[in-house]
């Protein structure tokens, strides 16, 4: 499946780079001579069709090069590894923040039913999905970076102190889907009879909804942990734009700006490549979070169970 | 009129009545409901009771008045009330998430009514070509055909229009899934009807709840996402407000006049948060399965 969407994501990002108005050799050479700007067109074959650079573009692809971006003037994957690791740890804080607040959130709005804490965090998510991300990052930035000095306000120079904001920024802006995932999960376990039964056996009440129930929930709550990785790896472009953050999502628009067809293009192949790994961790987590599902998978060609799509829209 | 047509009119209406009952109930979607009325009252006159050159002219006297009783919102840097640029911004904000969605819609729906009723090679195409799209994470799907079509309002909206297609097309095709072997389907190909006219009177019509949910959560979405894309610099040009394009004009001055950012931003968030509990209000509504 990734082969064939790779095809088609690059060749719709690098198609529709060209339609766009000038491109990345115009961008560059701004005091060159004609001569010189003549001569990268052809280097980069602007002289010739679309069709043929996407094809030159394939070529090397198949070798594992993802070009050269005459205007970063470097290699993209080396553009691409050099922005990773802030992409990567932005991503990973985020979901922390957003694993850590939603999912003991959710169990407690699902075992407290129509109480004053599950009203307050259904009002919490529904806030959470209608805010813009990069604004509530703006005022985050206002408060605590610029009133209060407790925390740098952009950039990712000072260690842990710097991922704060962003990651505190991107991670409540993905909390509020999988809130709602952890209560709806937990309120189908929690109507099951073995529930009842430990109950009655005299299992200790933390132990029944901990262990018992949320072990039965975790895997809509797992699909949902997956995507969001997933979008997170895609970089965060409008925070990551708010706080200056060096990842993947703020190079892509300033590429995209500068009409460089081949760093957008490979980092968007990257960052598919990406995300179906994940996903393919997922997988392999739901084994282990559902023996059930190991034993299914031993056996001969059972399709894996599709998760319903999380509800809630997609965050930028 | 036959007594047939007279029981299909009474069925009809009476379904509507009873998502109304439903709907009502939920007091957080009448509130939003109630807001959003509001919201479009202002957005579809305030052409016809502000003076626009409170908006767009210069008032450098009153430049950058933090907010007080004279100036409830404060003052931009040129002097412009932000009361009324805010309030003015949201005639922009909502046509760009409205007019999205339906450019989403048009497309999306459609091809998910095909890609569902015919199945096949038609299906795998239609839904491999969704994976494609939605493997672009949609901002940068939106900026990329922003930056083909160049900046402007009608281009922000089918930007961001695009850019949530997958979305209607993988709903629709869900939704028709459901519908396409009922009986009446059945019955109307007996009866010889061409297959568009199947998709559009019966299969459509039977898919409808999704679909109008999907719409308004995704008019939310849309208004969001143009506005990102607006704070980003491309979309809207300055002197026209938009809320994305206000927060942007306001983040220069962020580090004394944090008021500038605060309240488009509080807009942006009145607004979407009426969209969504009105979908989730009508989630409800139209089937109370669903029902958290």
């Amino acid at each position: 499946m990734l082969i064939p969407v790779i095809l088609g994501v690059s060749f719709l990002v690098y198609v529709m780079m060209d339609l766009a108005p000038g491109n990345m050799i115009d961008m560059i050479s701004g005091d060159m001579t004609e001569q010189e700007v003549a001569q990268l067109y052809h280097e980069y074959g602007y002289d010739r069709s679309v069709f043929y650079r996407y094809f030159h573009y394939m070529k090397g692809l198949v070798r594992g090069d993802l070009g050269y971006s005459p205007v970063y003037r470097q290699e993209v994957w080396k553009l691409y590894m050099q922005r990773l690791p802030a992409t990567i740890k932005l991503a990973g804080a985020s979901i922390l923040v957003c694993i850590v607040l939603s999912i003991p959130l959710g169990i407690k709005s699902a075992t407290k039913r129509g109480s004053l804490t599950d009203n307050t965090c259904s009002v919490l998510a529904i806030l959470g999905l209608s805010m813009p991300n990069f604004w509530l990052g703006l005022m985050l930035m206002v408060y605590f970076g610029l009133r209060l000095h407790w925390l740098p306000s952009s950039g990712d120079t000072e260690g842990i102190k710097s991922l704060i904001l962003p990651a505190f920024t991107v991670g409540t802006g993905l909390m509020a889907t999988l809130m709602r995932t952890t209560r709806s999960s937990m309120l189908d376990v929690l109507r099951q009879d073995y529930l009842r039964t430990a109950r009655s056996k005299g299992v200790p009440e933390r132990t029944v909804i901990n262990k018992h129930a949320l072990r039965n929930a975790l895997i809509p709550i797992i699909t949902v942990i997956g995507n969001q990785m997933g979008h997170a790896l895609g970089g965060a472009v409008v925070t990551e734009n708010v706080f200056s953050w060096p990842g993947v999502g703020r190079m892509l628009i300033d590429a995209i700006r500068q009409r460089d067809a081949n760093t957008v293009t490979g980092c968007l192949i990257m960052t598919t490549i990406m995300i179906s790994v994940i996903m393919l961790i997922v997988d392999i987590v739901y084994a282990f979070a559902d023996p059930r599902l190991k034993a299914q998978y031993a056996a001969p060609r059972k399709i894996a169970p599709k998760t319903p799509q999380a509800e809630g829209g997609e965050r930028a | 009129m036959s007594e047939m047509s007279v029981v299909r009119k009474y069925r009809k209406r009476s379904r509507a009545a009873e998502i109304w009952r439903n709907f009502r109930k939920n007091k957080g979607a009448m509130l939003g409901l109630f807001i959003l009325v509001v919201i479009f009252a202002i957005a579809l006159t305030i052409e016809f009771w502000l003076d626009k050159d409170l908006v767009v002219g210069q008032h450098v006297a009153q430049r950058l008045k933090p907010p007080s009783w004279a100036h409830p919102f404060g003052t931009d840097d040129k002097g412009r009330e932000m009361l009324w640029r805010v309030l003015y911004a949201s005639r922009y904000s909502i046509a760009i998430g409205f007019v999205a969605v339906v450019v989403s819609l048009l497309v999306g729906v459609p091809l998910g009514a095909v890609a569902g009723y015919y199945g096949g090679r038609t299906e795998t195409l239609i839904m491999r070509v969704a994976d494609v799209f939605s493997a672009i994470p949609s901002i940068l799907m939106a900026v990329v055909v922003v930056s083909v079509l160049g900046n402007g309002t009608i281009n922000l909206m089918i930007a961001v229009g695009i850019s949530s297609v997958p979305n209607f097309v993988r709903t629709t095709r869900a939704a028709v899934l459901t519908v396409r072997n009922e009986e009446y389907i059945e019955a109307a190909r007996a009866l010889g009807k061409s297959n568009l006219y199947i998709i559009f009177m019966h299969v459509l019509p039977n898919c409808l709840s999704p679909i109008l949910v999907l719409t308004t959560l995704r008019v939310a979405s849309a208004i969001i996402t143009a506005s990102s894309l607006s704070f980003l610099g491309l979309g809207i040009s300055p002197p026209t407000p938009e809320w994305g394009s206000l927060l942007n004009a306001g983040k220069q001055f962020i580090r004394r006049y944090s008021y500038l950012t605060l309240f488009p931003g509080l807009a942006i968030m009145i607004t979407v948060l009426s969209f969504n509990m009105v979908g989730d209000g009508l989630r409800d509504a139209m089937d109370p399965k669903l029902k958290r």
